[in-house]
């Protein structure tokens, strides 16, 4: 119905506009103005996720089994939720070490191992290429069935007839044109975003245009379809339940389109390489569910509309071509045509370049460079040849994908390939998580649990999907290979019950989680696979790249570096590049001096950029003498940091224990000045006390010597005087010394068992005179029988008479007494000399024992004493192990209490039995 | 705060899709004559969205 030249005009038409938006992007770029900078267009480009296999077949899918084809949204759904968590960190990681793709981003964590990044390389253009005959089928198909309407044709379709081959070709040119413009792949291709994001919104539109074209003209609405469905019970069954595999197939489902959105290469692609702004993350992760339930939302009414008004003839695939073209909606039918191109072309474009990438980088680089070695970079245009080697691999793929599509392209094998594509695609995922939450995870083990969870899924996938295509014989399914029942590749070891893919991904899962764990804890990381581990485990602790541990130790100097990587980026970026570095850290780099570790660093990520970090490792290596480090050094890299963190912890006890002393020391100090001042004070008492006795046995002497006519009375009177004021100027003078020596510990001691009793009536006896002067009464209380106590004897005696003449001294004339008095108490004795004079105020109670303090008589107001008695009495009782207290209150008197302990056990037994 | 909100949003997520609340829905006719089973899950799907959306536009620039 519809003129086939002039759907062709509008295929080509479409096409050519897809370059004219990327010709202006890319124009906008050069210019300064992105075009792609905003999470609109970054959603829009992550919904490349949505293919032909989308367009078509979810239709398809929806119209054989229900939902079922709902769990591969949901599951990219799922994982947008953690973006913020999962995709940033390997976006962070990305950016930082220049990851040009996921086979790049694999080998750089593992220490930059070409093995890896090939693996994962050979595993992607394995899987990918048929995935890419899926879209040139995809649309060839579609393209005949708007041809050949209303009736399908089922003949066979010239090569030079076939849409498929022009459609490779224009792709082939818009991949190497907009995805290979720059030789640095961290370089945005921001010309090829703007067409896939513009392909996102016109492959939307066109199923959403015959989604309301089928609900809302054909039917009164999605409710009145399918209210005539249910009426229908053959097709109403499809619909109340998840179909084929169950539950089970519906959780397998989930869990691979949760792989497939992080980990297919396309996705990595536009998703991490191609992002512009890491904050666009937070938006786009509503905005690309959003899109995918946009895009959804009327596959069950168009399925559904399609069972019910198409004869079963009609594949279900072509529904929303076939839907339009029976209601004469030549139109509609022709955008949704375009839709599917759009859909399909998309898909090709993102998955070559990024396939491209790999190839070059982490296939075909690694192999030059060891085939040629470092005559490879003799050469002076190796730009050209990475841009050549990256063209070479578009044209490659897109002729592989085209071959696979003309020769098995109605195969089972090919027809299953989106489902099996997801499954192989999730073996990156031990290795990828594995890697950038697991430090521990070791090169040994990533290959082992990878390439051990290919061939497993190579066995119960991939070789039955041959079989089912004729091309191995069905017994090989039924029997097993050689008949050995347990090796059937559909219930390997006998698991039986499961669907295909949910059997596959047990085993292969199981097969690649475990060897990557277990080989990981068996075999032990290389310094270079150790210092990555950390860098991708814990990109967001670390600052910035500048700061890391450097890889390289060596020796180079500055134009080496920058010859090496003029080699591969070209001389003027490379110069650009140089001189950006040296003038972000102030730094004027000589041409010609040594570069340090961290310029060598910088050159590696420029390089990373351009080559992949495997090669760019070798390139460094070639121009660094000394080479990289080895296990030594990094061991001493990392005991430089522990010992540094030790010295800290170190410095902070010091620091703590400098603290503590300087606290001790101001005390002392404080201490130190009372004791100072405490001294001045006491030379000045001292000498006060002196001067009084001095003068006045010099005025006397000066009488006696100025005046021959006294008489003899007057001369004895005042000689009396005299020696009287010489002998208490003795006294003080002993009692000085007597209290520096106590208070020096050079006092000499003479401790023993001492009759306490003896010694008090010793000194009543001795001040027996002063009591007659002042007609004191004194009354005596001594025990017939007293323990020893430990004591010296002259001191104790010396202790007695200076409490004896105080309390003599304090009570009134001749109404005066004093009570002398001794007791035994549990484990001391207690003597007591109380007195009937004035008492002590409470105030001075405490200080009467310090040297000086003289409390004066109440009545004249004039100081009795020395003030060194009472002193010296409380220096030698402490010294003795006693104490000595005052009991008084003004106008009563006053008790001193002295107490000394006995002078053993046994007496303080025979005191306590007592 | 907001990292932790996102992982609470991905568990009732991934209870919302998975198997046991799916059985409740499996053959039940429903609201507008749409099986029950479908409208469950666009309706499950749209909420996730909408919630993703408001935690995503809470606070923009949370590190």
């Amino acid at each position: 119905m519809l003129p086939t030249p002039l759907i062709i005009l509008a295929a080509f038409g479409y096409l050519c506009l897809l370059f004219a938006i990327a010709y202006w992007a890319d124009k906008r770029a050069d210019a300064g103005h992105s075009a792609v900078a905003s999470p609109y267009v970054y959603a829009l480009s992550i919904a490349v996720y949505c293919t032909a296999w989308t367009f078509y077949g979810s239709v398809g899918r929806a119209a054989t089994s229900g939902v079922d084809f709902l769990p591969i949204y949901l599951g990219p759904t799922l994982v947008a939720i953690l973006w913020w968590h999962l995709t940033r960190k390997i976006l962070r990681i990305s950016k930082l070490n220049r990851i040009t793709s996921i086979a790049d981003f694999v080998a750089s964590r593992y220490g930059k191992s070409q093995l890896l990044g090939g693996l994962v390389t050979v595993i992607a253009v394995v899987v990918m290429t048929p995935y890419i005959a899926l879209q040139l089928k995809g649309v060839s198909s579609s393209f005949n069935v708007l041809l050949s309407s209303p009736r399908p044709s089922t003949a066979a379709t010239p090569i030079l007839g076939d849409t498929a081959i022009y459609v490779a070709i224009v792709m082939a040119a818009f991949a190497m044109l907009y995805g290979t413009r720059h030789i640095d792949a961290t370089e945005r291709h921001e010309g090829m975003v703007a067409a896939i994001a513009f392909e996102s919104i016109v492959k939307l539109i066109a199923f959403l245009s015959v989604g309301v074209f089928v609900s809302f003209v054909l039917y009164d609405g999605p409710a009145d379809l399918f209210a005539r469905a249910m009426a229908m019970p053959q097709i109403a069954e499809r619909f109340l339940s998840p179909g084929n595999g169950g539950y089970g197939a519906w959780v397998t489902l989930t869990l691979l389109s949760m792989a497939a959105i992080l980990f297919l290469p396309r996705q990595f692609q536009v998703a991490i390489v191609e992002n512009v702004d890491e904050r666009h993350l937070a938006k786009t992760a509503w905005l690309f569910p959003l899109y995918l339930f946009a895009i959804n939302l009327f596959v069950l009414p168009i399925a559904v509309a399609g069972l019910l008004r198409l004869p079963s003839t009609v594949d279900a695939d072509t529904f929303v071509l076939a839907l339009p073209i029976a209601h004469d909606a030549a139109g509609l039918a022709l955008f949704a045509f375009i839709g599917g191109l759009s859909a399909a072309t998309g898909m090709v474009i993102v998955e070559t370049i990024a396939l491209s990438t790999m190839l070059c980088n982490d296939l075909v680089m690694p192999i030059l460079l060891r085939l040629t070695g470092i005559g490879l970079t003799e050469r002076a245009d190796l730009p050209r040849l990475l841009i050549t080697i990256r063209r070479g691999s578009i044209v490659l793929l897109l002729l592989l994908g085209y071959l696979y599509y003309r020769l098995i392209g109605d195969s089972y094998a090919l027809v299953s390939i989106g489902l099996l594509s997801f499954a192989a695609v999730a073996q990156l995922a031990p290795a990828i998580l594995g890697g950038i939450y697991w430090k521990r995870a070791t090169r040994a083990g990533a290959l082992a649990g990878l390439a051990a969870g290919f061939l497993v899924w190579c066995y119960t996938l991939l070789l039955p999907s041959f079989a089912r295509s004729g091309w191995l014989p069905a017994e090989f399914l039924s029997d097993g290979p050689w008949g050995v029942g347990l090796l059937r590749p559909y219930a390997l070891f006998g698991l039986a019950g499961l669907d295909n893919l949910s059997h596959a991904l047990f085993w292969s899962m199981v097969v690649n989680i475990g060897l990557c764990v277990g080989v990981s804890l068996m075999t032990r990381q290389s310094p270079v696979e150790r210092i990555q581990a950390t860098r991708f485990v814990e990109v967001f602790q670390q600052a910035d790249v500048e700061g890391q541990v450097s890889l390289w130790r060596g020796q180079t100097s500055v134009l080496d570096l920058q010859t090496l990587v003029a080699r591969f980026v070209g001389r003027r970026r490379a110069e650009q590049s140089f001189a950006d570095y040296g003038r972000a850290r102030g730094l004027n780099l000589p041409r010609t001096g040594p570069a340090d570790a961290e310029l060598v660093q910088f050159a590696e990520r420029l390089l990373a950029g351009a080559i992949g970090a495997a090669s760019a490792r070798v390139m460094v290596a070639s121009v660094v003498k000394g080479g990289d480090v080895g296990l030594e050094q990094v061991m001493e890299i990392l005991d430089e940091a522990s010992q540094v963190i030790e010295y800290s912890r170190q410095l902070e006890a010091k620091s703590r224990e400098l603290e503590t002393a300087s606290a001790g020391l101001r005390a002392a100090n404080l201490r130190l000045r009372e004791l100072d001042q405490l001294k001045d004070e006491f030379i000045t008492m001292v000498t006060h006390e002196l001067r009084t006795p001095l003068t006045s046995i010099r005025s006397f002497s000066e009488i006696l010597h100025d005046h021959a006519e006294l008489s003899a009375d007057q001369r004895r009177e005042f000689l009396g005087i005299i020696i009287k004021e010489s002998e208490r100027l003795t006294r003080l003078i002993n009692q000085v010394l007597d209290l520096a020596r106590i208070e020096a510990g050079q006092f000499d001691w003479q401790i023993g068992p001492v009759d306490l009793r003896g010694v008090v009536e010793e000194a009543i006896a001795a001040t027996g005179q002063l009591f007659k002067d002042r007609s004191v009464a004194l009354e005596a209380s001594l025990p017939g029988e007293l323990p020893l106590i430990r004591a010296d004897r002259d001191q104790l005696m010396q202790v007695v008479v200076n409490l004896l003449s105080n309390a003599v001294k304090f009570s009134p004339a001749r109404r005066g007494r004093v009570r002398v008095a001794v007791d035994a108490a549990a484990d001391a004795l207690e003597l007591r000399v109380s007195d009937n004079g004035p008492g002590i105020a409470p105030g001075d109670q405490d200080t009467i024992f310090e040297k000086f303090h003289q409390v004066g008589d109440p009545l004249s107001g004039k100081p009795q004493g020395s003030g060194l008695g009472l002193a010296i009495c409380r220096r030698i009782v402490e010294h003795l192990g006693g104490r000595i207290r005052v009991d008084s209150a003004p106008g009563a008197g006053a008790t001193f209490a002295v107490q000394l302990p006995f002078a053993d056990a046994k007496a303080a037994e025979a005191a306590a039995a007592s | 705060m907001r990292g932790d909100r996102l992982i609470a949003l991905f568990l009732l997520g991934a209870l919302a899709f998975s198997p046991p609340l799916l059985a409740i829905f499996a053959g039940g006719a429903a609201p507008l004559g749409i099986p029950a089973l479908i409208f469950y899950l666009y309706m499950a799907w749209a909420a996730l969205v909408g919630l993703l959306a408001l935690l995503g536009r809470d606070r923009p620039h949370e590190e």
